[in-house]
C-alpha cells in the first residue's frame, strides 16, 4: 500500500491534470530589486498579500530593503506608500542625486492608532503597488494590545485591491502574513563605506513562513 | 418661437425644506409672520393630511398636528432656490430669466425640439433630488408658459394657445380684489369668458386696468426676457437658522451648495479646480480653509467628499452661525492617456485617499518627502504628490554608500564616556554599552549669518553588542540621533 506522501503526491498530478493553474500574472509579484529577497520570495512580494519582514538583528538591513523598495518603485514607475509609526524614515539624498521622492508617499503617524488607521485607507487604494507599515521600533506590549483583527482586515483588504502589502517589524507580528522574511545579521562599521547595491546582496536574509495559494502550489 | 416655464412647486416651503436637515420628512407650516395673529400660508402635505390647512392660526394647526415644525420664509434659503432653478435653466439655454421668486423663463429658441423631452426630464429629476421639484410649461410665449406650468404635471407643452386657455379660471390673472369682484359680478369666471367680450368694451368697464386684464387673459405677452448672464463667481452663502454643534447640518446644506455651484458651472462648460469653505461662528471667529483638487471637476461627489473629509477633523471653539463655499472654476481637463505615463487612474480618489490620510495622521504629516536646500540635517519637507510620475532619475546619480538612518525624533539625550577623545561608552534610554569601533568626528555647520546657526560633530559607532548608530555633539551636549539600519 502506497504511503501517504506518495498518495498526496498521486493526488497532487491528478489535480494539476483536471485542474491546470491560472497563468499567474506577470505582475502578480512586485520585484523587491534585491535579488536574494526576490529568490526567497519566488519572484518579489506577492500582490494581495501581506509580506511581514521581521528585522531581528540591530542594523540589520530593515531600512536597506526600504530603500531598495523605494529605488524600486521609482525603476517601475509605481507608488509607494510608507506608513511609518515612529516618524524614523530619513531622506538624506546623495550628492547629485534626486532631492525629492515623487513615487514614496510617506505618512508620519502620531499614533499606533492612525497607524492601522492609515494602513486600511492606503492598502484599499489600489493607486499605491506596495504600502510598507513600518512599525519597527513600537514597544512589543503595545503591539500585543493590538486586536488580531487589525491584521486580518488588512489582509483581505490588500486581497481586494491587489496591493502588496509589507510589514516591517521587530518582532513576529502578523499572524497571517503569508510570508515572512528574517533579517538576523547585523551589519558592521565598515557597511557605511560600501555601496549599497553590495550591501544589498550581503543581507542576512531567512525564509521563515511562505504560503502559496492553491493554483502557485499545484504549478510548485 | 418657444418658451418654457420652470416654477418650483410650493416654492417658499420647499425653499425652505431643502436646507434644513431635518425638515425633509417632517410636516412643516410656514406662518405669515411672528405676531400673535400669524396664520399658516402653506403647509406640507403630511401637515395638510393631518389637517392643517391656510388661515389657521399657530395654535390651531399644532392642535390638528403635534409634530408640526412652524417656520418663517426664509429669503436666504429662497435665494438659494432661485439661484439653483436659474442653474437648471441654463442647462436648457443660455437665455433665461428669473421671472418671480421659483419661477424662471427660458427662451428655447434654436433648441432641437425633439431632444426637449429628455431634457426637461432631466432637469426635472435633477431639480427633484436636490429638493425642489418643478412643473414645467413650454408655450409659444412665457406668460402662456407660465399658465401651462402651472397645470403642468409635470411636464405640459401648449400647441393650441385658444382652447388652452379657455377654460382656466380667471384666478390665474391674479386680478385687484376690486377687479375679482367685478369679474365675479359679471359672471366672468374663465379665461375663455372674459376674451368672449369686445377688448375695446372691457377695458371700459374695467377702467385702465382693463386692456392689460384683458390681454393677459387672451394669452398675449411679447416683452423680451430678462436674460439673467451667467455668474463669473461660483459661490453660495447663508446664515443658518440656529448656531450649529454638530456636523449633520452643516453637510446637508454644503451638499445642497456643491449640488448647485456644479450645476452652475457645469451650465457654463465650466469645472471647479479649487473650494474655498468659510464656516463663520458664534464668536466672531472664521475657519477658512482652501482646497486644490487635482483635476478640475464637475463632480459633485468628488467636491462633497473634499469636504466631508476636511470637516470630519475640524473641531471649532464656538457654534457654527454661517457657511460660504466657493468654487474656483476652469476650463476642464480634455487628454488622451499616455500609454507610457503612469499617471493616476482616478485622480480624485487618489487624491481623496490622501485627504482621508491627512484627516488621520495631520495635514502637515502626509506627502511626498522633498529635500529643502540646506546642509542642515533632517532638513525635509512633505509636497503633495504628483498625479502623474516623472521618468527615474537615479541612472544619472552616483551610487549610494552606506546603510541608510533610521532618525530617533527627536534625537535620544545620550551620556559619553571619552577616552582619548574618543567616544568609548554610550547610554541612552534606546541603546547603551561600550562602543567597538568608531569613526568620525565629521564637523559640520551651516547658516552661521541667521539666528538659527547650527553646528555638529558627528560619529558613526558600532556598539559592541551590535547595532551602527549616529552619534552628535552638539551644543547641547550628546545626542543619538539614528540607527543605521
Amino acid at each position: 500500500m502506497p504511503d501517504r506522501h506518495e498518495q498526496l503526491a498521486a493526488l497532487r498530478r491528478l489535480l494539476a491534470e483536471r485542474c491546470p493553474p491560472t497563468p499567474r500574472r506577470p505582475d502578480a509579484v512586485v520585484p523587491t530589486g534585491i535579488a536574494a529577497v526576490d529568490r526567497l520570495l519566488q519572484g518579489g512580494l506577492r500582490r494581495g498579500s501581506i509580506t511581514e519582514i521581521v528585522v531581528a538583528a540591530r542594523s540589520g538591513g530593515g531600512q536597506l530593503l526600504l530603500d531598495a523598495l523605494i529605488e524600486a518603485a521609482d525603476e517601475a514607475r509605481h507608488r509607494l506608500l510608507l506608513i511609518d509609526a515612529t516618524d524614523a524614515f530619513d531622506f538624506e539624498p546623495a550628492a547629485g542625486a534626486s532631492d525629492f521622492l515623487p513615487q514614496l508617499v510617506w505618512v508620519r503617524c502620531p499614533t499606533l492608532d492612525a497607524v492601522w488607521r492609515a494602513a486600511d485607507l492606503g492598502v484599499r487604494d489600489a493607486h499605491f503597488t506596495v504600502v510598507v507599515v513600518d512599525i519597527r521600533g513600537v514597544a512589543t506590549r503595545e503591539l500585543r494590545r493590538t486586536p488580531p483583527g487589525v491584521w486580518y482586515r488588512l489582509q483581505r483588504a490588500a486581497g481586494e485591491s491587489g496591493v502588496a502589502a509589507v510589514v516591517q517589524s521587530d518582532v513576529v507580528t502578523v499572524p497571517c502574513a503569508q510570508a515572512r522574511l528574517l533579517l538576523n545579521r547585523s551589519f558592521t562599521l565598515d557597511a557605511l563605506a560600501a555601496e549599497r547595491t553590495e550591501l544589498r546582496q550581503n543581507l542576512g536574509i531567512e525564509l521563515q513562513r511562505q504560503r502559496l495559494n492553491q493554483a502557485e502550489e499545484v504549478a510548485g | 418661437m418657444s418658451f418654457a416655464a420652470i416654477e418650483a412647486v410650493d416654492f417658499p416651503l420647499a425653499a425652505l425644506r431643502r436646507l434644513e436637515a431635518f425638515l425633509p420628512d417632517a410636516p412643516v407650516a410656514l406662518l405669515s409672520g411672528e405676531s400673535r395673529k400669524a396664520v399658516v400660508t402653506m403647509a406640507t402635505e403630511s401637515a395638510r393630511t393631518a389637517g392643517v390647512a391656510a388661515g389657521m392660526t399657530a395654535p390651531q394647526a399644532l392642535a390638528e398636528c403635534a409634530d408640526l415644525r412652524l417656520r418663517l420664509r426664509s429669503p436666504a434659503a429662497e435665494r438659494e432656490a432661485d439661484a439653483l432653478l436659474l442653474a437648471a435653466a441654463w442647462s436648457l439655454s443660455p437665455r433665461a430669466e428669473t421671472t418671480a421668486a421659483g419661477l424662471c423663463t427660458v427662451d428655447l429658441a434654436g433648441r432641437d425640439s425633439a431632444r426637449l423631452p429628455e431634457d426637461f426630464a432631466r432637469v426635472g429629476a435633477a431639480l427633484e433630488q436636490q429638493g425642489l421639484p418643478v412643473r414645467i410649461g413650454v408655450a409659444p410665449n412665457p406668460l402662456v408658459a407660465r399658465y401651462a406650468a402651472r397645470r403642468a404635471q409635470p411636464v405640459l407643452r401648449i400647441e393650441n394657445v385658444p382652447s388652452f386657455l379657455a377654460p382656466l379660471p380667471v384666478a390665474l390673472l391674479e386680478p385687484a380684489p376690486e377687479d375679482a369682484e367685478l369679474l365675479a359680478a359679471l359672471g366672468l369666471s374663465t379665461l375663455g369668458a372674459v376674451t368672449t367680450i369686445p377688448r375695446a368694451a372691457f377695458a371700459r368697464r374695467f377702467g385702465g386696468r382693463g386692456p392689460s386684464l384683458w390681454a393677459r387673459a387672451a394669452g398675449e405677452d411679447d416683452r423680451p426676457l430678462v436674460v439673467v448672464q451667467p455668474p463669473e463667481r461660483f459661490a453660495a452663502a447663508m446664515d443658518l437658522p440656529q448656531p450649529e454643534e454638530t456636523l449633520e447640518p452643516l453637510l446637508f446644506v454644503l451638499r445642497r451648495f456643491v449640488d448647485r455651484l456644479t450645476l452652475e458651472l457645469a451650465a457654463g462648460s465650466l469645472a471647479a479646480v479649487g473650494l474655498r469653505l468659510q464656516l463663520r461662528l458664534e464668536d466672531d471667529q472664521e475657519h477658512r480653509r482652501d482646497f486644490s483638487l487635482p483635476e478640475p471637476t464637475t463632480d459633485a461627489g468628488v467636491l462633497f467628499r473634499v469636504l466631508e473629509n476636511h470637516l470630519a477633523t475640524v473641531q471649532t471653539e464656538a457654534p457654527v452661525t454661517g457657511l460660504s463655499l466657493e468654487a474656483w472654476p476652469a476650463r476642464p481637463v480634455a487628454r488622451q492617456d499616455d500609454l507610457f505615463r503612469p499617471g493616476l487612474r482616478d485622480a480624485h480618489l487618489f487624491f481623496e485617499t490622501l485627504a482621508r490620510l491627512a484627516a488621520v495622521a495631520g495635514s502637515d504629516r502626509v506627502g511626498v518627502p522633498r529635500h529643502e536646500d540646506t546642509h542642515r540635517p533632517d532638513a525635509v519637507a512633505l509636497a503633495a504628490p504628483s498625479v502623474e510620475l516623472p521618468a527615474s532619475m537615479r541612472t544619472a546619480a552616483p551610487p549610494a554608500r552606506g546603510l541608510p538612518l533610521r532618525r530617533y525624533r527627536p534625537p535620544l539625550a545620550a551620556t559619553v564616556e571619552l577616552t582619548a577623545n574618543l567616544p568609548t561608552y554610550v547610554a541612552t534610554p534606546g541603546a547603551s554599552g561600550p562602543v567597538k569601533d568608531r569613526r568620525g568626528p565629521w564637523r559640520i555647520s551651516g547658516d552661521w549669518w541667521r539666528p538659527e546657526a547650527w553646528a555638529r560633530e558627528e560619529w558613526d559607532i558600532e556598539l559592541a553588542a551590535g547595532g551602527l548608530y549616529r552619534l552628535v555633539r552638539t551644543p547641547g551636549g550628546w545626542l543619538l540621533e539614528g540607527e543605521y539600519a
